[in-house]
């Protein structure tokens, strides 16, 4: 077998098949993560810090075609979207339907989308939200045991310093 | 008298699949469930372990006896799960993206396990349940400790509060049961996880083709005779190796459609039984180490689960405790193992006996070798 010489037309096409078989696995991956991709939106009915824009007293939302979410002045509440463009449609008190498109940023997981922005047409109705550190409680921590690593395994710098649950013995 | 000879032959061979009619059949009674939850039990756990199951019959039909290493597979499932939800990937896109992020693992995998059990010909069930282990302590130092720390995590939520590593137990929900309710449909008092069954047959034709390729003939000829093969001209250690490497990779599939049927994931030892459910499975259905087909997989399934489902009814009913039924669910996994390889030593034994008979003059017969 190794002495056998192939044919280097046969060499060339079989590395090009496998470069294609490469670029459709890279193809295929980028465009699952895309689309399936998942982001936490939080709809956001409240003043702007700077004045700008005022909360609306009683709007319904729905995202992407999901059950409505009924939000007063003031409320916030959430959904769950996956990709990257999504159809916001708003109805205000009086009947009126508006409705508009928003792309969210694919490496963001959560998002703050400030509806009074978004109807006034701000280009900044949609930023990133990042929470604020929890300490997590004691569900939060359940399978989150040292249960399978020693016991003293040193933390990593950097390391968000959590209660340290109890260690089996 | 050769009608007796015939049925007590037919008794002989289905042994297994009636022991496990006749408890089952007689435990439904004492379990208290209603048939209507027992087939709508099956029906999911159809779904759930069918591809599992149906990734042991390559490595059969080359010859390779149960792919016990076929734990490799679903630990590099399990892998593409943990990224998938580190990534927020959602839904069938989550599957899809486990599969594929799981794939040159198990590639990878699937060609260390076929080159070692190629070191160990006549030895692969054991050599494969004896990887498995080895493998897992990689697979448990790569989730424990490079995860978070080496490899990038940026779920804070699936990390242990020290900073790295997976924690114990994982829920799988942007992924929990997107297969089987992408096209669920309603049949009577019965959900169906459609597209999961379409997957399942999809997996099903595939192997049947395969088996009339030239690889899949090659294989049929290696497991039928290694030295004749060779002699043929067949490349026996490529073509067992292909065979492990397909095996691994359903296997990774099939861990990866259980998962998200079940909805969490045991970090750590979730894979500790898949294989050993999957062979269980497999024997109860009438399939041997030697030979094995479609039609044993669903039996074996079936009955497996109509077993497992029915039992800590029964042991609650008849024991006063539902453990014990649980309890009998492990007795009756390995109990299956060891009477399937107890009987098929016995058949080859007997095989080997009337072979000696023919050369002594007798009729001729073809004795059956195997994995051990």
């Amino acid at each position: 077998m190794s002495g056998k010489q192939t044919d280097p037309r046969v060499r060339a096409r079989r590395r090009l098949v496998r470069a294609a078989c490469l670029v459709v696995y890279a193809g295929l991956i980028a465009l699952v993560f895309n689309l399936g991709k998942g982001h936490t939106l939080i709809l956001d009915n409240k003043d702007a810090d700077d004045g700008s824009v005022k909360a609306l007293e009683s709007i319904s939302v729905s995202v992407d075609g999901q059950d409505a979410i009924d939000l007063s002045a003031g409320d916030r509440d959430q959904a769950k979207v996956r990709g990257q463009g999504h159809v916001v449609e708003v109805t205000i008190k009086d009947g009126q339907k508006v409705t508009n498109r928003i792309t969210v940023p694919l490496n963001k997981d959560m998002l703050l989308l400030s509806l009074p922005k978004l109807l006034a047409g701000a280009p900044d109705a949609v930023i990133p939200f990042v929470p604020k550190d929890i300490v997590p409680t004691a569900e939060d921590q359940q399978g989150n045991n040292n249960a399978y690593t020693s016991p003293d395994a040193p933390a990593l710098p950097g390391a968000p310093a959590g209660p340290v649950a109890p260690v089996a013995p | 008298m050769s009608g007796h000879r015939s049925l007590g032959r037919l008794l002989r061979e289905n042994a297994v699949i009636l022991l496990f009619l006749i408890i089952t059949v007689l435990a439904i009674h004492p379990s208290g469930l209603s048939l209507t939850y027992i087939g709508q039990e099956m029906f999911t756990r159809l779904g759930r372990d069918s591809f599992l199951v149906l990734a042991l019959l390559l490595p059969i039909y080359a010859g390779m006896g149960l792919n016990f290493g076929m734990t490799l597979g679903a630990m590099a499932g399990q892998f593409g799960l943990i990224l998938a939800i580190n990534y927020n990937i959602l839904g069938v896109n989550g599957l899809i993206f486990a599969a594929l992020a799981s794939l040159p693992v198990s590639l990878v995998m699937g060609y260390i396990c076929g080159v070692v059990l190629n070191k160990a010909k006549g030895r692969e069930m054991v050599t494969g349940y004896i990887l498995a282990f080895f493998v897992n302590g990689i697979y448990q130092f790569v989730v424990l400790y490079l995860m978070g720390s080496v490899l990038p995590m940026h779920n804070k939520a699936i990390i242990l509060s020290r900073g790295y590593g997976i924690r114990n137990t994982l829920t799988l929900d942007n992924v929990r049961v997107s297969l089987d309710t992408l096209l669920a449909v309603r049949l009577g008092p019965f959900t169906l996880p459609m597209a999961t069954y379409l997957v399942i047959a999809a997996l099903c034709v595939f192997i049947i083709w395969f088996k009339k390729t030239k690889l899949g003939q090659d294989m049929r000829a290696v497991g039928y005779d290694m030295h004749v093969a060779e002699a043929s001209g067949v490349p026996v250690d490529r073509t067992r190796i292909i065979a492990i490497i397909i095996s691994t990779v359903l296997a990774t599939f099939g861990q990866i459609i259980f998962m998200q049927n079940m909805g969490n994931m045991a970090t750590y030892n979730a894979h500790d039984q898949t294989s050993f459910f999957a062979v269980a499975a497999i024997l109860v259905g009438g399939a041997s180490v030697k030979k094995a087909s479609i039609a044993n997989v669903f039996i074996g399934v079936i009955l497996l689960h109509a077993l497992f489902v029915v039992c800590p009814g029964a042991g609650q009913k008849l024991f006063g405790q539902a453990m014990i039924g649980e309890y009998f669910r492990q007795f009756v996994g390995f109990g299956v193992i060891a009477l399937s390889l107890v009987l098929y030593a016995w058949r080859a034994r007997r095989e080997t006996e009337r072979l000696r008979e023919g050369l002594r003059g007798g009729q001729p017969a073809v004795a059956e070798g195997g994995a051990k």
